[in-house]
């Protein structure tokens, strides 16, 4: 889901109920003109932090609508060149990231360029970018609390500190949260084979972890705090994130990673203009003019041409927060599972084709839960749960994330 | 009065020995109480000469005794010994004078423009003659001759010469200043802007608020008054002038003027006036255009002139030449309106039948109106009636409007009240949508109007106008704005041909949004803006060659830049409150009107403005040449209350010429410089009725606009046509525009988010129009370009790598057809059609992803359109009946708004359905949309 057009939909659809159907009754239709130029436009993603580390570009295309997603960019040369003179060189990996060669950290006092040279000989590079001063997260915690619409829940706040210097920052998430599939069972069903009049089933052991998962997620939204209009530079109860009460994630073991990055005043005012053209207008009666968003890359030859995306160089500090559930809601029920686990007990009725229990196995919606003897659904012999009741990969990862601490 | 004016001239032929008078002996007459007219007759029975004489001025008269003379002069001399009346003979012919004693000899030197003692030769009658008017009789030297049709006079209405001043021996050199007042039938209400012409467009002026006009340097003799102005029957008045003098003329109300559309006056004015691009009408004019939901607007015909489009349905404001909304001056009775639309630009904020006129001024500006960029339209609200109470009401499907003119004090104070108020929610409640059935629209406005005329020479005026609108798109936020405006006027005149208007004017405009909000985020904001004016403008006539304009003007601007607070106790909704500016601004103003020639007349304007941005403020400064940003911000001072925080002069000269090819055809040209220190924030595509205004300061600085124009100009000798060829080409700087994706509202340092930049706007403007007969009205077609250049040493404030772009109504094509043909007297027949290129738009044109989540990617900006615009209106109008002294006029108009159905396209945007981005358009009027008003005056 595209966070921009949200944010249209909603202007829109205040707009119209407003006024436009105040008159006439249909007066939002498809529209017949065409839109959109075929151009793919290179998206340039680059992080540059004083983190010592293989610092990492994506390179990707934009695509048009009709496409699901990027078209990554691909033996293209990339390469970082430090006003001091230092230079370093990144190679591909899958999906469009660049790798440096040699770890390293961004220093202060130099100004940092982006140079890329695509397959086909366009060259483009950033503006030179210098390090803001480091911030750091003086604390993260959780609060017990209710949010803006009087619902209650966690809200992941965060406290932050710079020098004067620093007033600006960005953040960004990584959570993570521990999902036990309720209805799991050591044993798997399996078709051997299927004829006209005849078929095969296996019950066999599982081989690979499915009982405990870390499902995971990023921000859906672009987090920026500026402490230039308060009297200190100081970031006190910033809200990173808010979680319902009863959102399944709270469940068994929850946990954050913020960093909080350091950027600098073009890089806010980026990230800003990035985020009001994907959030709703707070005019009602017209839409906002919209338009390219400029970054900081730019083609060298022509200049016309349009670059997307940014080359960001900031400092980063980074806090790791772990919750559970009953220390901020003691004695309290657990939230509900993601899904109703209902089992079922579809039948082997029927000729090929329409045999019920084999559909499902085929089309992986449902999981081996254990032999129907109490008949707790009716049906078939075998009891089967949703997927995401049985195995929990159908949620998230399973393994254990290396900091993971339970 | 009017009708019997029409008759009055006898001619009588003798039917006697014509022999009998040549070398005749002397006649002996002998009258006892005989009517004069009888006694003439008898003159012309014994003598067989022919007499002419005005009916009128023998009546009443009796002759007694006897009477001889051997020619038929001296029996007629001798006849009128006692009256005021003179003989004139020439050849057989008599003809009898009132008042005037005519030296052909004098006036054929006068013609000559010299003086000289001549012999009363043939020669010179002939050369006299042919310069008469056409109208005189080729037998007759002075237009003396009385024809006697008696057809009804029709359109215009001629009437009987008036004399004006005392006979003198001596022609002033300089000519006469004749003023006048034009009122209604009754004598006593004032008509206000109807035209005047002389002696066939050799001058012309309008009337004023009061009706009044003033001609200053006429020649001596015969002269052709011409008055019109639709509503009215015109007139065609014969003066006839001996000295300075009044001429009062009553113009009737006439109903056949319905088939003019548009003022005549107007017409014939564009020819003859100096200044380019200007217009004028009056609700009246507007009345047969058809409707959309019943309410008459002068603004939507307004757009229908060229170089003038509105975005659309439902956008406030219109764009003039290539100009933004917020550059157009919109003044009721000299106070500024900020926001003259109800309802999201659909109805006028003026109430129609309170508004006498309505004035655009496109091309050259008149150097009185100053600090708007475009455009003026500049709105005169009616002169109450003091004579007996009127009224006029209507009744549509979303307003009532009532308005009333009471007498307070016969023929010097009196009062006009109107109100308007919406009754839309009916409309809402009917529709089954859930979403709108929360929603309510109300707005209303009202006006009053004092006119107290103290004496002969000082009138007062003072009008309070008030809107308001409210309006909630679903339940749990209301919006609503108000606009108010306030003028006190005192016109004076100074001494015969001096003027002095003083004008203190005050207007306020502020809107609020209240949001109930869910949970605890509800919250109020508000912004509110106020002026007040002080005006003095005077006008006087140095020379008959020029008319010299001059004044001066300073007004206080106040404005409180936006708060924010919590709707209710428990919301927790952070207070802000951005600091409230102030700003003086005043200007100086001259401009002198030289007649250079017959042909050539020239107006050189000057207008110096001073503006300064006043304490208490707190002002940024940020690091020269670098972008505003909190990085380039280098100190923050405080201005204190009283100091002067940022001053800006501009001198904007303004010229125009013209010269007149002949009666019918004119050229001008025209030179326009403005500065505009108010602009308004909004980086809407379209304007909304929430944009705020802000003051330009130390960081944001005055726009600034030239224009240069050349016209051509016809009217058709009979009147009936007009037609006009202007083009246009304007520059403008410091152009007010804003980063992609600012953030406007409640920005405390908002002018991080402004890029000022160039803009360049050029056209062609054809204006055809038909103004009598059964079939008139107007075609107008521009072609025009809207350019934006928003360039930059810092790329990330350049918008389109610093390239002029289509600016967001640049509609190239647009063309507007108003046509009315008139069936009968009562019934008539209307059509708009509307043309317009799509007006500019950005689209995204694909999908990205960044640091994990999709973004749009957007076009260059304006790169694509929307599709085109057009749209036909259909009107039905039946007038009352014509009987004279009935107690009111009722008039029904049944409208039919985008007859064809026609979804003309307001906004195409994009939603995701199910993954898959959709192009959607938005409409506002989709569909025809009929409605019935009842409007009655009385």
């Amino acid at each position: 889901m595209s966070i921009a057009f949200n944010g249209f939909k909603k202007i829109l659809t205040v707009w119209f109920t407003g006024l436009l159907v105040v008159f006439t009754s249909s007066c939002i239709t498809d529209y017949q003109g065409t839109i959109g130029g075929s151009s793919e436009v290179l998206v340039v993603n680059g992080l540059l932090t004083d983190e010592y580390k293989k610092q990492l570009v994506q390179l990707s295309r934009s695509y048009t609508f009709e496409n699901a997603g990027p078209r990554y960019e691909t033996d293209a040369a990339v390469s970082v060149s430090g006003s001091d003179g230092s230079l370093y060189s990144f190679y591909e990996t899958p999906n469009g990231v660049y790798k440096s060669i040699a770890a390293f950290a961004a220093k202060a006092g130099v100004n940092y360029q982006l140079e890329i040279t695509t397959v086909t000989g366009e060259a483009y590079a950033s503006s030179p970018m210098g390090l803001p001063a480091p911030t750091q997260i003086q604390a993260l915690k959780a609060v017990a609390t209710t949010n803006a619409q009087g619902n209650p829940g966690i809200s992941i706040q965060l406290d932050g500190s710079g020098p004067v210097t620093a007033s600006r920052f960005r953040y960004d998430f990584t959570e993570h949260w521990k999902i036990v599939a309720p209805y799991w069972s050591p044993l798997d069903i399996v078709v051997l084979s299927e004829g006209q009049s005849t078929f095969n089933l296996a019950i066999i052991e599982r081989e690979t972890e499915e009982r405990v998962c870390y499902g995971s997620a990023r921000p859906q939204e672009v987090l920026l705090a500026s402490t230039s209009a308060l009297a200190t530079n100081e970031v006190k109860n910033f809200p990173i994130r808010f979680i319902a009460k009863e959102d399944y994630i709270l469940q068994q073991r929850y946990s954050i990673g913020v960093k909080q990055y350091g950027i600098s005043e073009q890089t806010y005012s980026y990230y800003e203009t990035l985020k009001s053209l994907s959030v709703a207008a707070e005019n009602i009666f017209s839409e906002d003019q919209p338009g390219f968003l400029q970054g900081n890359m730019y083609a060298l030859e022509d200049p016309e041409e349009k670059v997307a995306g940014f080359f960001e160089v900031s400092t980063v500090s980074e806090k790791r927060l772990f919750i559970n559930f009953s220390d901020y809601f003691p004695g309290e029920d657990l939230p509900d599972y993601v899904v109703n686990c209902i089992p079922s007990a579809p039948t082997t009725d029927g000729p090929l084709g329409s045999r019920e229990l084999l559909n499902v196995i085929y089309n992986n919606s449902v999981r081996y839960y254990g032999i129907n003897t109490e008949r707790i659904a009716p049906g078939g012999t075998f009891l089967m749960v949703p997927a995401n009741c049985g195995d929990c990969t159908t949620l998230g990862a399973n393994i254990k994330p290396d900091f993971w601490i339970d | 009065m009017k009708k019997s004016l029409t008759l009055l001239v006898f001619c009588i032929v003798a039917l006697g020995a014509l022999e009998a008078l040549a070398q005749g002996p002397t006649n002996t007459i002998v009258f006892k109480e005989v009517p004069l007219n009888k006694a003439l007759d008898s003159v012309a029975q014994h003598t067989g000469a022919k007499i002419y004489y005005a009916q009128d001025w023998v009546k009443d008269l009796v002759v007694n005794g006897s009477y001889s003379g051997n020619t038929p002069k001296i029996l007629l001399e001798a006849l009128l010994s006692g009256t005021n009346l003179n003989v004139f003979e020439w050849e057989t012919q008599y003809i009898i004078t009132q008042n005037t004693l005519i030296y052909p000899d004098i006036v054929a030197s006068f013609y000559r423009g010299e003086f000289q003692k001549a012999n009363s030769s043939d020669a010179e009658i002939k050369e006299l003659s042919s310069k008469l008017p056409k109208k005189s009789s080729s037998k007759l030297p002075l237009e003396i001759s009385f024809n006697n049709k008696t057809k009804p006079t029709k359109n215009p209405l001629k009437k009987s010469p008036i004399t004006i001043g005392k006979q003198t021996n001596y022609i002033a050199v300089n000519g006469y200043t004749i003023t006048g007042k034009i009122t209604e039938a009754d004598g006593i209400t004032p008509i206000p802007n109807a035209t005047i012409i002389l002696n066939n467009q050799e001058d012309y002026t309008s009337s004023d608020g009061s009706g009044a006009f003033a001609f200053e340097g006429i020649s001596y003799g015969t002269q052709l008054l011409k008055v019109s102005i639709v509503g009215y029957q015109n007139i065609e008045q014969p003066i006839k002038v001996f000295n300075n003098g009044t001429v009062n003329l009553s113009l009737q109300e006439s109903f056949e003027a319905l088939e003019e559309v548009v003022v005549k006056a107007g017409a014939k004015k564009a020819v003859q006036e100096v200044g380019s691009g200007g217009s004028s009408f009056t609700p009246e004019e507007t009345k047969n255009i058809p409707l959309i939901l019943g309410e008459r607007d002068l603004f939507k015909v307004a757009t229908t002139l060229p170089g003038v489009s509105s975005a659309g349905e439902g956008a406030a404001g219109f764009n003039v030449r290539g100009g933004k909304t917020d550059q157009n001056l919109i003044l009721l009775d000299r106070a500024v309106v900020y926001n003259p639309t109800h309802f999201f630009g659909l109805f006028p904020a003026l109430n129609p039948f309170a508004v006498a006129a309505l004035n655009v001024y496109k091309g050259s500006i008149p150097v009185k109106y100053g600090g708007r960029l475009s455009a003026v339209f500049d709105m005169e609200t009616k002169a109450p009636n003091n004579q007996s109470v009127k009224g006029e009401a209507s009744l549509g499907p979303i307003t009532a409007n009532l308005m009333l003119e009471i007498p307070l004090q016969k023929d010097s104070a009196s009062i006009l009240i109107g109100g308007r108020s919406a009754h839309a929610n009916w409309v809402l409640g009917a529709l089954k949508q859930e979403s709108v059935a929360n929603s309510t629209a109300l707005f209303y406005d009202g006006i009053i109007k004092y006119q107290h005329q103290l004496n002969k020479k000082n009138t007062l005026k003072t009008t309070l106008y008030h809107s308001k609108d409210a309006f909630s798109i679903n339940s749990d936020s209301i919006y609503g704005y108000t606009n108010t405006a306030i003028s006190i006027q005192w016109q004076r005149q100074l001494a015969n041909k001096q003027f002095l208007n003083t004008a203190i004017t005050h207007s306020r405009y502020g809107f609020t949004i209240d949001y109930e909000g869910t949970g605890n985020n509800g919250f109020k904001q508000g912004y509110d803006l106020s002026d007040t004016q002080l005006l003095l403008d005077s006008k006087i006539q140095l020379h008959p060659k020029h008319s010299i304009t001059y004044g001066v003007m300073a007004k206080n601007y106040r404005m409180e830049l936006g708060f924010n607070k919590p709707y209710g106790i428990n919301d927790l909704t952070s207070l802000v409150d951005l600091e409230a500016e102030q700003a003086l601004e005043m200007a100086v103003f001259a401009a002198d009107l030289i007649n250079l020639s017959d042909k050539t007349a020239v107006e050189l304007g000057l207008r110096y403005n001073i503006y300064a941005q006043l304490g208490a403020i707190t002002q940024r400064i940020y690091e020269p040449n670098s972008p505003f940003n909190n990085g380039s911000l280098n100190a923050e001072e405080v201005i204190d209350k009283g100091q002067i925080a940022a001053t800006y002069t501009g001198l904007a000269p303004r010229i125009s010429f013209r010269y007149l090819l002949n009666e019918n055809n004119s050229i001008k040209a025209s030179y326009n410089k403005a500065f505009q220190f108010i602009h308004t924030l909004s980086n809407a595509t379209t304007p909304a009725p929430n944009d705020s205004w802000k003051l330009s300061d130390n960081n944001i600085k005055p726009q600034a606009s030239q224009q240069f124009s050349l016209g051509i100009y016809h009217n058709s000798a009979s009147q009936k046509y007009t037609a006009s060829a202007e083009g246009f080409y304007k520059k403008q700087e410091n152009l007010l525009d804003f980063k992609t994706g600012a953030s406007l509202v409640l920005n405390p340092r908002v002018e991080q988010e402004v890029i000022q930049g160039l803009g360049k706007s050029y056209g062609v403007e054809l204006f055809l129009q038909k103004n009598i007969g059964k079939l008139n009205g107007w075609l107008s077609y521009t072609f025009s370009r809207s350019l934006l250049q928003l360039a930059s040493d810092f790329r990330n404030l350049e918008i389109n790598n610093g390239a002029y772009f289509p600016s967001n109504f640049d509609k190239p094509h647009d063309f507007s057809g108003v046509l009315n043909y008139q069936f009968s007297k009562r019934w008539s027949f209307s059509a708009n059609l509307i043309y317009q290129t799509g007006r500019p738009v950005t689209f995204p044109i694909g999908n990205y992803q960044f640091n994990g989540s999709e973004f749009v990617l957007y076009s260059d900006r304006n790169s694509y359109r929307i599709p085109d615009y057009y749209r036909l209106d259909l009107g039905i109008n039946l007038e009352g009946n014509h009987r004279k002294n009935k107690a009111f006029n009722g008039f029904w108009s049944l409208s039919v708004y985008n007859a064809l159905g026609r979804n003309n396209p307001y906004s195409v945007f994009f939603v995701n359905e199910g993954g898959e981005i959709k192009a959607l358009q938005s409409s506002i009027f989709a569909v025809a949309v009929p409605s019935l008003t009842y409007t009655v005056n009385f």
